[in-house]
């Protein structure tokens, strides 16, 4: 049966695709908030400061701050904060909106009363109750995914979304990565997995304590856990060929060579050294921008028809 | 045990239907009032509190002034006969007749000019009257696709047409959304009384807009057209999408090219052959309408000029929603139909006769004053209720443009009974029907969306303003108690419960 589930229009794909990346936004930040946080209980000024930058770093805050809970209520709760997570929330909820023929009644339900109840906290409710917050993104979001998954049909409009949630996914850990690295001094990285969730995956899978190098191995190159660099990178290969597929082919569109060429390196059994490491993550780095850039001329702003210059929705991070 | 509408004594002066009904022992009404009592007010204010909570989380919303809000749902519902409606279909299905050949008429020949049943001036001044839209339709193609008329019920309980809109009205989703509500809110009446559905109506609205597609199309794409999130109606718009299975668009998403429009998707473009649209006619395309216009199409009317693409409902269609157009709605009916009008207007004055102008001047404070091309209650003075200063000034407004108004007497229109806190109490409601027309016939949704003023004694209804809605029930008949229910209610209480738990253990 053909139906017309196949047509998404650029502009509800590019919502699609916005709102998985602000859903995953909001959980992923709630997790590396909350180790943090956690974290900085007990330790020295030198690491609560060292952590300050690398956070602020990783979600582009751009204001002052007197500590790290500062910072952490910054990222969290303050709307006029465009990397925090209500405004992430926010977001999430005005591309399902204008998406809103496209997905499920269910998730957008979800969606819809966590915007409710979100856009009601206030600073002062939370001042110390930053866990709590957290933990209520966390559900929230989980639940959301776990909707979509179970109530929607795997077409198009799926496809997009499901490239949304995966790419942030990989702009999150890359970024992390990428901060960690740049510290002089050693780092946790027991509380470096633990941001995405993958101390007890790792302890699982490797058998091993934890290293930086063993650490770092897993955190790229692992396929079993979904959070891993690879896995995110698969899954956003298979997604793409999936919407390929159904391209014309006078289009004659085809993925571009980086994204292969990048997970055959990764799929590569040698371990990677730690020198080598830094230079590995600068070029995954500019291979998700390439593919960023690829998902908006190919998908979002077929414009070229039109003598318009309509302005893009969304906005981009970096 | 005392009923909730013991205490309940109507309103003066307006009809008031519960009392009506009740005095001449109609079994719906008495029954409504018989759940009420067994069920109790607070049990029921529980479930539509409960329900309001479901509506708000599903983002069953109006926004106004950027607020997103609830059209909050009366728990008590209107109940009107089938012998009563039957009528009023049947006269709601003459008067878009009528409208549609008007409409065809005014854009083709003008013959109900030429034979001077109605005025020149009063077809060419009408700021809703577009010259760009003057053109004929295919054979296929409809101008009012759908229509809401405002429906009241005057003082001896006649439903009587107070406006109609042709252009773009909006409300029917709340009537499916009420209807699937109050089945949870009141499930014991949906089992006893046979209440005529409201759900095919976006079935009808698609298979209208499919059979107006250009006849060459074997699969054609209709789209729903919407001016974006921050419209007021989006739910309603985002609704029918879903409801039709179609793409909900916005203009951005759409563009011409030599006389056919196709919209953007993620593989290439596709052609677009009808357009649900609920863009009014100024904002539609900056070729024609206002060239400020963002949310327009450039190039849409010549589309459709051309017949490349059907857009429903027509352009030009506030020509005959146009107040002055109504207060001839009687003689149109007449012309194209020969028939006696079945729904009758309200008495209305028009005002370019000197002597019906000192007329209205001077009894202003008594009637109601209406802009002519308005619509959504604005600009509304309503005499009795207005200020010295608003008075003066409708004074002025009338002189110097009398094409502009028209008057009208208040009518006290029916009041229905309401929760209204912990008490039952009369509120005046009115009733807007939608009828979807296609090529091959008409479609009334039985019943309705009846609005309701939430304030004691207040006229107005519109959501914008602090009214609520109430679901319409049009009831077929009372369907026989089922048998075990009847025995069940023939031991005691107890062992009712018992049969109860059984029956839903099996």
């Amino acid at each position: 049966m053909t139906s017309r589930g196949s047509i998404v229009l650029a502009r509800t794909a590019e919502s699609l695709y916005w709102l998985g990346r602000y859903m995953e936004r909001s959980e992923s930040m709630a997790r590396i908030l909350d180790v943090h946080l956690h974290e900085i209980i007990g330790t020295t000024d030198d690491n609560e400061a060292r952590w300050s930058d690398q956070i602020s770093a990783i979600f582009t805050y751009e204001r002052d701050y007197s500590s790290f809970e500062d910072l952490a209520l910054g990222l969290s709760l303050d709307g006029s904060v465009t990397s925090s997570i209500r405004h992430s929330i926010e977001r999430a909820y005005e591309n399902a909106k204008s998406a809103r023929d496209a997905i499920s009644l269910e998730y957008w339900e979800l969606i819809n009363v966590a915007f409710g109840r979100v856009s009601r906290y206030s600073l002062d409710q939370f001042g110390h109750g930053l866990f709590t917050f957290y933990s209520i993104i966390k559900e929230r979001c989980a639940q959301g995914r776990g909707l979509a998954v179970s109530t929607m049909n795997r077409d198009a409009a799926w496809h997009f979304l499901n490239l949304g949630y995966n790419v942030e996914q990989l702009d999150i850990l890359l970024r992390l990565l990428i901060e960690k690295r740049r510290s002089e001094y050693p780092e946790d990285w027991v509380a470096v997995l633990r941001s995405i969730g993958g101390h007890e995956a790792f302890l699982r899978a490797t058998n091993a304590p934890v290293n930086e190098l063993g650490a770092l191995n897993f955190l790229i190159h692992e396929k079993i856990f979904p959070r891993t660099i690879l896995a995110s990178m698969l899954r956003i290969s298979n997604i793409l060929n999936e919407l390929i597929r159904g391209l014309d082919e006078s289009q004659g569109l085809l993925l571009p060579p980086e994204l292969p060429r990048e997970i055959a390196r990764l799929e590569h059994p040698l371990a990677t050294e730690v020198g080598e490491v830094d230079q590995l993550l600068e070029e995954l780095w500019s291979c998700h921008l390439l593919m960023c850039n690829f998902y908006y001329e190919t998908f979002f702003s077929p414009l070229s028809q039109s003598n318009f210059n309509y302005p893009l929705r969304s906005e981009v991070w970096r | 045990m005392t009923s909730p509408f013991d205490l309940y004594t109507g309103s003066t002066g307006a009809f008031d239907e519960f009392i009506v009904n009740s005095n001449a022992q109609d079994e719906n009404w008495l029954g409504l009032a018989k759940s009420i009592e067994n069920l109790g007010l607070s049990e029921l204010k529980r479930r539509a509190i409960e329900v309001e909570q479901t509506q708000s989380a599903r983002g069953i919303t109006f926004t106004v002034g950027g607020l997103e809000r609830t059209f909050p749902l009366d728990p008590l519902p209107r109940i009107i006969s089938y012998d009563e409606w039957n009528k009023v279909e049947l006269g709601l299905v003459q008067r878009i007749a009528a409208l549609e050949a008007f409409l065809d008429d005014i854009y083709g020949s003008q013959e109900i000019v030429r034979d001077k049943v109605i005025p020149k001036r009063v077809v060419a001044n009408a700021t809703q009257f577009s010259r760009s839209a003057a053109f004929p339709l295919m054979e296929y193609q409809m101008r009012i696709t759908v229509a809401g008329l405002d429906l009241i019920r005057d003082e001896k309980g006649e439903l009587v047409v107070l406006e109609d809109n042709l252009r773009t009205p909006s409300g029917v989703s709340y009537v499916i959304e009420n209807r699937r509500a109050m089945a949870r809110i009141l499930p014991e009446l949906f089992e006893n009384y046979e209440i005529e559905p409201v759900t095919d109506y976006p079935s009808r609205l698609l298979a209208s807009l499919i059979s107006q597609a250009p006849p060459q199309v074997s699969d054609p794409l209709v789209v729903v057209l919407t001016p974006g999130v921050y419209n007021s109606a989006y739910f309603e718009h985002a609704f029918l999408a879903r409801q039709m299975g179609v793409p909900l668009v916005e203009p951005r998403d759409l563009f011409a090219k030599g006389n056919e429009i196709f919209v953007r998707t993620t593989k290439s473009s596709k052609r677009v052959d009808v357009i649900y649209r609920r863009i009014d006619d100024e904002y539609i395309d900056p070729v024609f309408f206002r060239p400020d216009s963002y949310l327009g199409v450039p190039g849409l009317v010549n589309a459709v000029r051309a017949g490349g693409v059907t857009i429903a409902n027509a352009v030009g269609n506030g020509v005959a929603d146009d107040k002055l157009t109504y207060a001839y709605v009687d003689e149109i009916i007449d012309y194209y139909l020969h028939q006696k009008p079945i729904l009758k207007n309200i008495e209305t004055y028009r005002l370019e006769d000197p002597d019906v102008r000192a007329f209205v001047i001077k009894n202003v404070d008594n009637l109601v004053v209406k802009p002519v091309d308005a619509s959504g209650g604005k600009g509304i003075i309503i005499g009795s209720q207005a200020t010295e200063r608003e008075l003066e000034e409708v004074k002025v407004a009338i002189s110097s443009n009398p094409r502009g108004f028209i008057a009208q007497r208040i009518v006290n229109f029916s009041t229905i009974p309401t929760v209204v806190g912990n008490n039952i109490e009369p509120r005046h409601a009115d009733l807007r029907p939608f009828i979807v027309s296609s090529p091959d016939g008409r479609y009334v949704v039985p019943g309705g969306l009846s609005r309701v003023a939430l304030e004691a004694g207040s006229m107005i209804v519109n959501s914008s303003q602090g009214g609520g809605s109430k679901d319409t029930w049009i009831i077929k008949g009372r369907s026989r108690p089922r048998v075990t229910t009847s025995f069940a209610q023939s031991e005691t209480a107890s062992q009712s419960q018992i049969t109860e738990v059984k029956e839903s253990a099996q």
